[in-house]
């Protein structure tokens, strides 16, 4: 067997050149054949130190007592593991295995920053060997020893590590040449605690190694490591001398700034043997006692946060890019201890600031597998759940990490809150990955970042952009001012958290007021015919955002409820109405900028709702892109006029906020589209829709939109009028009389006017007149009026409501102004209409009523019936003694009937008497 | 037949008071023979005066007439029968004459006027006055019923028989005007009237005795006087006078 120890050490001696290194390695090659039996690959021990610098004057090589001073630059870090061995056949010991892939994962909060060292060319490194190292000395960070045994012999190799040039996309690569070169990748552990991890792969097999020594020096170029520096190292040890570095000095290592807990390494690898199977092992830092040696001094860490947030549009109540800036400063002087690392970032948004509902349109968003926020592999988040970018500059690397800043689903996220954020960001084979929480304030929707156990990674700057312009996910405040973000930013060094801020101005588009567009009405403009109603609202960005509206259409425009289902009033409030009482649906717009988002829901009609006969449940789906906002349900109250029966819609409050979300909402657009269920007016003079829309701020804006119609004039009219008298007649019971009006159904105009005058022998009695309601009572309520002022009853059967309209005659006094008024106040459904009737003198002396102002709405029936009774409002003129009959007299009476296209029908009535017994036809 | 129509302003100070014109007249018109007395007056308003609602009026029959020698009324009517059953209800014999009367009520612009017939009856006396029922019978253009008692007294100092016919308020509609009688117009006597009566079991119409007009024309001939109350306060005074038989 050569003596290959001699070889080299002569060879190193004499600096022998390449070609004899050579040679010596291809005998050291074939030495380290394995020869040994196979037991179990593994560590056979692990150590791992932190050291403070030496005192002056010590050997070369020596090192200072354990570093305990958190966010220290150490002299010199050290990992030290030896693997299992086995005696061989011969007696002699061997490594188990020969260990292919080393991991060796430095504590977390460990930074190890390879910018501004010095690198050597990877092909320096290549070119190498045991005798002359060609990496520049400047470029050398640590040292690396192994045992190992040469023709029998132990022997402790040491050779250089050097930061090498390393191809893009990685963090840094060390080198060392140990008579072939290795390579020692620096990465982050992404997945985890975002450590550093030193990786030795592939590792050559020339010799058995029974334990290595990875020494990594805390600031490469400090003087006190020049005996160990190029070529004062030898490498079997110190070869004497001093070699200093030209470089500056800079902090390559720097501990973490968590004080506390011990400092923790591991060690995973594999073996040639074995490739693939891993085997693992940790160790903590122990004092001399066996005890575990964490870091203290925490109190001395500097930590200055600045926060700095803008708007790349300063514009009020629009959608914006918003940029929030964080900065930590780093302390470089490798003397000085470095910052502390931030723990927990709570960024408080201004106030106004908040989700933008506009988002919602296109917005996906990213679910935990696709985040992949527990392994390294890089998310894979949809586009569409892409909310903005991040930024995030280092020590550890030369230029920014910069990634994306997803939405993430909500609910299915770590925080199974409604909002969060995934930050993801890269370079270099650096991927981190975050998880932030967003809370958004269910009254206010201010919004609060929150990012809780931040890696222990030091960053200078972390700058999260939000995206601006149509698809902006936040909003700006809806009113110009000074905004201020807040912060808490809890460092790894303390529980005290620093509390910087930062203030924005709004000045541009500070417009405010409360002056919304309005549009409503019929769709058709044909009158009597079947249409839809719509209705609009819309205001623009910064202007004040609505609260409630009220809506009043104009008489005729009446709906056809009697075929609708009405939605019971549980359903109703808990926006669960059945299909069969859908009428129409309704459309709200949210959001700042120029897209907003729409909720789309439908509206149902309703029973009694808030002392209205009427209402409308409008179910909205709170479905925005990613998010399920519930159901959001607004009512409306829906009056019938009494007096025209003209409708009118007031909506409760809109929504506001929806878990958070500012709705800013836009634009309402109610469709009642049910078919056949609105029927327009027959009567075609100018009308609006009118009303009055109140925003949060209190104002108020009045609404009004045409309501043209045409085609009135081309509606027939032919009602039929038939009346009718009891024959008996009484001087106490008075008399009776019954009016029939038909209309009949169709295209047809409305009654507008009835007239009728009574016949001179059925005559309004005086002592009915003065039992009369009092103007004042009757006006305050009917049902007050004493029962003697009920003269009769009508019923009106029309298509607008499910049951005929029924209520009571009342005769009503208009006092020393007017004759008394005969008021038919009818009910059905809640719907009550005061239908006043005005008695006049006819030209003829008698006593005419006129009905003058009846709805525009279908009447197919139209009956009055004034009985007899004690308070009778008719008499027989005619009688002289207690009773008499109207058999053999000729009742004759005047009606008209006027529609409301202006058409006239005039009748002469026959009254027919009721009750009298058949004439018999006399016998031939 | 003469007439003599005296319209008499009123004493009310008032000058917006109503003026009332009183209308006598006899028939036939002879010394010592039964009678049918007609009175009637009308009243309008004074000047620039609204009309005040009639609260009373009474008719002073001329010196020596009065209804004791009459058979006038042998029956009596009441107030209710009246009401309930019409002026069917009451007896042929208590009719003892009829008339017109013409009432009205202004609701604003529209002036209801009311045109009643009077039947007159006699119903059963008052503190031991001789009493009289007035029933109107309006119709037209509502119907309203009314009923006013008039008492036939003769005081000391006057020279004849009067009749005194108080007018209770007649409402309207609740915090409407009332009505006000604006004429009226009533025939006392035998004229239009038949009783009936049992004759060997038949009944036989016949006309009962009127008032009887004096056997002695005064000078200037028979005054017939009228004294009328408002509401308001005021009143007036007409008189008539009926020229002596030629």
């Amino acid at each position: 067997m050569p003596n290959l120890r001699a070889c080299l050490i002569t060879a190193a001696h004499a600096r022998w050149r390449r070609s004899l290194g050579a040679v010596c390695a291809a005998a050291f090659l074939v030495l380290a054949a394995p020869v040994a039996t196979q037991a179990s690959f593994g560590l056979k021990s692990l150590d791992f130190s932190v050291d403070s610098a030496p005192s002056l004057g010590a050997e070369p090589g020596a090192v200072g007592p354990p570093e305990v001073q958190a966010a220290a630059r150490p002299y010199q870090v050290t990992v030290t593991f030896s693997f299992n061995q086995t005696a061989d056949s011969e007696g002699s010991t061997q490594p188990d295995e020969d260990p292919k892939d080393i991991q060796i994962g430095l504590p977390s909060g460990f930074i190890g920053s390879l910018v501004d060292i010095p690198q050597c060319p990877r092909v320096s490194l290549e070119s190498s060997s045991l005798f002359e190292q060609k990496c520049p000395a400047d470029a050398q960070v640590g040292t690396l020893a192994f045992d190992t045994m040469l023709a029998g012999v132990p022997i402790k190799i040491t050779v250089p590590i050097f930061n090498l040039e390393h191809p893009p996309g990685v963090v840094g690569e060390l080198g060392a040449f140990a008579n072939m070169p290795v390579f020692i990748g620096v990465g982050v552990r992404t997945g985890g605690d975002y450590g550093v991890t030193v990786s030795m792969r592939n590792l050559p097999q020339v010799a058995p190694v029974f334990a290595e020594s990875l020494s990594l020096w805390g600031v490469p170029a400090d003087e006190r490591h020049d005996s160990l520096r190029g070529e004062c190292l030898g490498f079997e040890g110190v070869s004497g001398g001093d070699c200093p570095s030209d470089a500056s000095r800079k902090p390559f290592l720097t501990l973490p700034g968590a004080c506390g807990k011990p400092l923790q390494v591991s060690i995973r690898m594999d073996s040639w043997q074995q490739p693939g199977e891993f085997v693992e092992r940790t160790a903590v830092r122990e004092d001399l006692e066996g005890k575990a040696l964490g870091l203290s001094g925490c109190g001395r860490l500097a930590f200055d946060p600045a926060i700095e947030t803008k708007l790349a549009s300063p514009t009020a109540d629009t959608g914006s890019a918003i940029a929030a800036h964080l900065h930590i400063p780093q302390n470089e002087n490798p003397d000085e201890l470095a910052g502390a690392d931030v723990r927990r970032a709570v960024v408080t948004l201004p106030p106004g600031v908040s989700i933008n509902p506009a988002a919602a349109g296109w917005l996906g968003s990213c679910r935990p597998e696709e985040a992949a926020l527990d392994s390294s592999a890089r998310p894979s988040c949809p586009p569409s759940s892409g909310i903005g970018s991040v930024e995030i500059v280092s020590p550890l690397l030369e230029g920014p990490l910069q990634g994306q800043i997803y939405l993430a689903a909500p609910g299915d996220n770590p925080f199974k809150s409604v909002f969060a954020v995934y930050l993801a960001a890269e370079r270099d084979g650096v991927l981190v990955k975050l998880a932030g929480r967003i809370d958004a304030d269910p009254d206010t929707g201010q919004l609060t970042l929150v990012f809780d156990d931040m890696p222990e990674l030091s960053f200078s700057d972390l700058v999260l952009n939000f995206d601006g312009g149509p698809r902006s996910p936040l909003a700006t405040p809806p009113r110009c001012g000074t905004f201020t973000t807040t912060t808490r930013l809890t460092p790894y060094s303390t529980s005290s958290a620093a509390t910087p801020s930062s203030s924005f101005a709004v000045d541009r588009g500070c417009g405010g007021g409360f002056s919304p567009s309005f549009q409503g009405g019929a769709a058709s403009t044909l009158a009597g015919a079947g249409t839809a109603l719509t209705l609009r609202l819309s205001r623009a960005d910064g202007e004040e955002t609505f609260r409630s509206f009220s809506v009043a259409f104009p008489p005729g425009l009446a709906p056809l409820l009697g075929g609708v289902a009405l939605c019971a009033e549980a359903q109703a409030a808990a926006g669960s109405c059945d299909p069969a009482s859908r009428i129409g649906s309704i459309a709200i717009a949210a959001g700042a900028g120029p897209n907003p988002f729409y909720f789309v829901g439908s509206v149902f009609l309703t029973g009694p709702y808030g002392g209205a006969p009427f209402g409308l449940s409008m179910t909205i789906p709170g479905v925005a892109g990613p998010f399920d906002l519930g159901v959001v349900v607004v009512r409306a109250r829906v009056f019938v006029d009494p007096g025209d029966a003209h409708l009118t819609i007031v909506t409760d409050s809109l929504p506001r906020i929806l878990q958070g979300i500012p709705l800013r909402v836009r634009d309402v657009h109610l469709v009642v589209d049910r078919p056949g269920l609105f029927v327009t007016p027959t009567n075609c003079d100018s009308r609006w829709v009118s009303g009055v829309a109140l925003s949060e701020a209190g104002s108020t804006a009045s609404l009004s939109s045409p309501a043209p119609l045409t085609g009135c004039s081309e509606l027939p009219f032919s009602p039929r009028i038939y009346a009718s008298t009891n024959a008996r007649v009484t001087r106490t019971g008075g008399a009776a009389l019954k009016l029939v009006i038909r209309n009949p159904p169709g295209e047809q105009a409305n009654i507008h006017a009835i007239s009728i005058e009574f016949p001179r022998r059925l005559s309004p009695r005086l002592s009915a007149i003065q039992a009369a309601c009092a103007e004042g009572a009757f006006a305050s309520e009917p049902a007050s009026c004493p029962p003697a002022s009920v003269v009769g009853e009508a019923t009106v059967s029309t298509p607008v409501l499910g049951t005929p309209l029924r209520g009571p005659a009342y005769l009503v006094s208009r006092g020393r102004d007017a004759l008394p008024q005969l008021v038919l106040v009818l009910r059905a459904q809640g719907v009550v209409l005061r239908v006043p009737g005005s008695l006049r003198i006819s030209d003829a002396g008698s006593i005419a009523a006129t009905f003058g102002s009846i709805p525009d709405t279908p009447i197919s029936r139209f009956a009055l019936r004034l009985p007899r009774g004690p308070h009778s409002v008719l008499g027989a003129g005619f009688l002289s003694g207690i009773r008499g009959s109207f058999c053999e007299r000729k009742l004759t009476m005047h009606a008209q009937i006027l529609a409301q296209n202006g058409l006239r029908v005039r009748r002469s009535l026959r009254v027919s008497a009721t009750g009298c017994a058949r004439k018999q036809s006399s016998p031939k | 037949l003469a007439v003599a129509l005296v319209p008499v302003a009123a004493a009310s100070p008032a000058a917006a008071s109503p003026v009332v014109a009183l209308k006598a007249e006899l028939q036939p018109k002879k010394l010592g023979a039964s009678t049918t007395v007609s009175l009637g007056f009308h009243v309008t308003p004074g000047p620039g005066g609204d009309l005040p609602s009639l609260s009373n009026f009474a008719l002073r029959l001329p010196s020596g007439m009065g209804f004791a020698a009459t058979t006038l009324g042998l029956a009596t009517c009441s107030t209710p029968v009246l009401f309930t059953e019409g002026p069917d209800g009451c007896p042929h014999e208590s009719v003892i004459g009829f008339g017109t009367a013409q009432a009205q009520a202004a609701f604003g612009a529209q002036v209801l006027h009311e045109r009643a017939r009077v039947s007159i009856f006699m119903t059963r006396p008052v503190d031991q006055h001789t009493t009289a029922l007035f029933y109107f019978d309006g119709r037209t253009p509502v119907i309203a019923p009314l009923v006013l008692q008039s008492e036939v007294l003769t005081p000391k100092q006057s020279p004849g028989s009067v009749l005194t016919t108080p007018i209770p308020s007649i409402p309207t509609a609740p915090d409407g005007p009332e009505i006000t009688i604006v004429a009226f117009r009533a025939s006392i006597g035998p004229r239009r009237l038949r009783y009936f009566k049992r004759v060997h079991h038949r009944l036989v119409a016949y006309r009962p005795e009127g008032i009887g007009i004096p056997t002695v024309c005064p000078r200037g001939g028979f005054v017939f006087a009228g004294e009328f109350r408002f509401q308001d306060g005021s009143h007036a005074a007409a008189k008539s006078r009926v020229p002596c038989p030629t």
